[in-house]
């Protein structure tokens, strides 16, 4: 484990809660990122954020350090976000278009291309497929996004995710494969 | 035509963790196969737009707001590791077959009631099981009958807005289900069939005499606040709410926290004080941090509710005459939404507050649990504070709480405040769940 991650972490176990709060902004915006695909909206993610950090603070003296901080966290804010999926699942919501478009969060480079037709057709690509994965369930969402945007190995989400690698394996493959029909639904 | 394991190995590829062998292999499968070739090309620009997506920036620092809510909270880090809901250990057809055997027991279980016309005959209740073995030495077809019209009359007599446990626990084929959940008191039961009602759908037969049954479903209203003092919005609204007694209505203004005192004030004009948690006092503090609220009302009338949403539009219009910026309503699109309470927002409500909370009907003596639901398991320090609080009058109020599903506060000393000071609810009002979800500036 990264030393200064462990140094930090001595230093939040005697109390020092701004020892915590470097920690907090080292890997939030790391954390922000994925639970913003997992969760659809920026609102969301922010809180899921937040609980995660509040539970591995909570959790601080059960980590044993033979895993990654990051690692370790990103697993409690996964569950956190998929257990949020679950539960908002049952809401009446209306507001996951309107977040998408107006309220969401904006994009790290905006103005990567100035072409007013490329940035539409960007945009509506980005919709096509953001769209296709919220409607994946909360598992298959997590590992495409866990595989294809964040780049993790077969192994880190098995242990991100508590489940055998075999597991992993085909719920990838089924993902992706859902992933194609959603799309193809789409395109027809 | 690619098999199973054909696609596995081409998905696997995808996810670049294949061996040297496994390699050669997708090379052989995209060299002989094009229906192999199409699918890797659509697998690999699916991977790669998903990598292409955005990756938002955060748009606040959160450590300055979780920093406080470990101070303010009094959070410390715990031996034991927090419990946190784990992703689901079995693979989905567990699930499925779980589900399908359910509905195979339930669909065969109705199906041997519903055939069997002598259903009084063979109830699982001992006292008439007993009963029907005395009757059998008669072997009247005739009595059957009768009984079976006898309780059918009774039956007909116990309207589903009036049902009542039965006075006589034993009688025949009044309730052939001896577990059946019959209202108990304070619970909510649903509303008469309306009359002429559009908003009714067909159902299955009816049990007692066969003719068609009705589901009564509420078709969510969409409205526009400040279009609520015009007459037809309102008679919309009105004829919404006298639908039914328990509702679920989302305002959509575009931030949360600055729409919340519009909401406050509407409450206000209807004599109605906003209890808020501390967690919201925070919140409302850090107009940077997008928040969505929750208000929880009951004890208010279909008037009073139509009231208070249009006291909120004028004073939406009111603040945009001062400032353009300030207005939250002003939107092309429908920002109030009316849905009947299901149970589902119950249980959500109830995972925030603590408790299950349904209006203490009208004229109970506070002599129980005020509020509480009496099946529901109520911790002891929960069940301390309210009882502690039986007979304290106070004014209406209405319970604030940030609304996330993550965040239950139901050991806030604000809401046992606000379940002590709960009292029965006059006849014909309604309990209103009003969730303000801001939808961005």
């Amino acid at each position: 484990m990264n030393a200064d991650d462990q140094r930090l972490i001595a230093a939040s176990l005697q109390g020092d809660t701004s020892a915590f709060g470097q920690l907090v902004r080292r890997y939030q915006e790391r954390l922000y990122h994925t639970v913003y695909r997992l969760v659809e909206n920026a609102d969301d993610a922010q809180d899921v954020v937040q609980e995660a950090f509040l539970h591995a603070y909570q959790s601080l003296e059960s980590f044993k350090g033979d895993a990654q901080f990051f690692t370790w966290l990103y697993r409690i804010a996964v569950n956190t976000a998929i257990s949020l999926k679950r539960k908002n699942r049952v809401v009446l919501s209306i507001d996951t278009a309107n977040r998408n478009g107006e309220g969401g969060a904006d994009p790290l480079d905006p103005s990567e291309e100035t072409r007013p037709g490329h940035a539409l057709e960007m945009a509506e690509e980005e919709r096509r497929i953001q769209h296709a994965l919220n409607r994946l369930s909360p598992e298959h969402r997590t590992v495409l996004i866990m595989k294809d945007m964040e780049g993790q190995k077969y192994e880190v989400m098995a242990e991100v995710l508590q489940v055998p690698i075999g597991t992993i394996r085909s719920r990838l493959h089924r993902a992706r494969l859902e992933l194609r029909a959603l799309l193809e639904q789409d395109e027809a | 035509m690619l098999t199973e394991q054909d696609r596995q190995l081409l998905t696997a590829f995808i996810d670049g963790e294949l061996g040297p062998r496994q390699r050669k292999a997708v090379a052989r499968l995209v060299r002989k196969s094009r229906e192999a070739r199409h699918l890797l090309r659509r697998l690999q620009q699916d991977a790669h737009a998903v990598r292409a997506l955005p990756r938002p920036a955060l748009p606040i620092d959160l450590s300055g707001a979780i920093l406080d809510t470990i101070k303010r909270e009094r959070l410390q880090p715990r031996p034991e590791p927090v419990l946190l809901p784990m992703p689901r250990q079995f693979p989905l057809w567990t699930g499925v077959a779980a589900v399908a055997s359910v509905l195979l027991l339930v669909g065969l279980g109705s199906y041997l009631f519903f055939a069997n016309p002598w259903r009084g005959e063979t109830s699982a209740n001992p006292a008439l099981a007993e009963n029907n073995a005395n009757e059998n030495h008669t072997d009247s077809r005739t009595e059957k009958q009768s009984d079976i019209q006898k309780d059918e009359q009774v039956a007909r007599t116990d309207s589903p807005a009036t049902s009542h446990p039965p006075k006589n626990p034993g009688t025949p084929a009044l309730h052939p289900d001896p577990d059946e959940k019959h209202p108990l008191p304070g619970e909510l039961v649903g509303p008469p069939r309306p009359e002429g009602s559009n908003d009714t759908a067909f159902g299955a037969p009816s049990r007692n005499d066969g003719s068609v049954g009705y589901a009564d479903v509420l078709i969510p209203s969409l409205l526009r606040v400040r279009e609520l003092p015009l007459e037809p919005s309102r008679t919309e609204l009105k004829t919404q709410l006298g639908k039914g007694t328990a509702f679920y209505l989302e305002l959509l203004p575009r931030d949360g926290t600055r729409a919340f005192p519009r909401v406050q004030a509407g409450l206000r004009s209807a004599g109605i004080e906003v209890h808020a948690d501390a967690l919201v006092h925070a919140r409302r503090k850090q107009e940077k941090l997008p928040t969505n609220y929750l208000f929880y009302l009951e004890d208010v009338t279909v008037e009073e509710l139509v009231k208070i949403l249009t006291q909120v539009g004028a004073e939406d219009v009111k603040s945009e005459k001062k400032n353009r910026a300030e207005a939250q309503f002003n939107t092309s699109h429908a920002n109030l939404i009316v849905s009947r309470l299901t149970d589902d927002h119950r249980k959500i409500l109830a995972g925030l507050v603590g408790v299950e909370l349904r209006p203490i009907p009208p004229g109970t003596k506070q002599d129980g649990l005020p509020g509480v639901d009496v099946r529901k398991e109520l911790s002891e320090q929960t069940g301390d504070q309210v009882v502690k609080s039986l007979g304290k009058p106070r004014g209406r109020q209405a319970l604030a709480l940030v609304y996330t599903p993550l965040t239950a506060r139901g050991g806030a000393p604000e809401v046992k405040q606000y379940l002590e000071a709960r009292k029965p609810v006059r006849p014909n009002t309604l309990q209103v769940v009003l969730v303000l979800r801001g939808l961005g500036r």
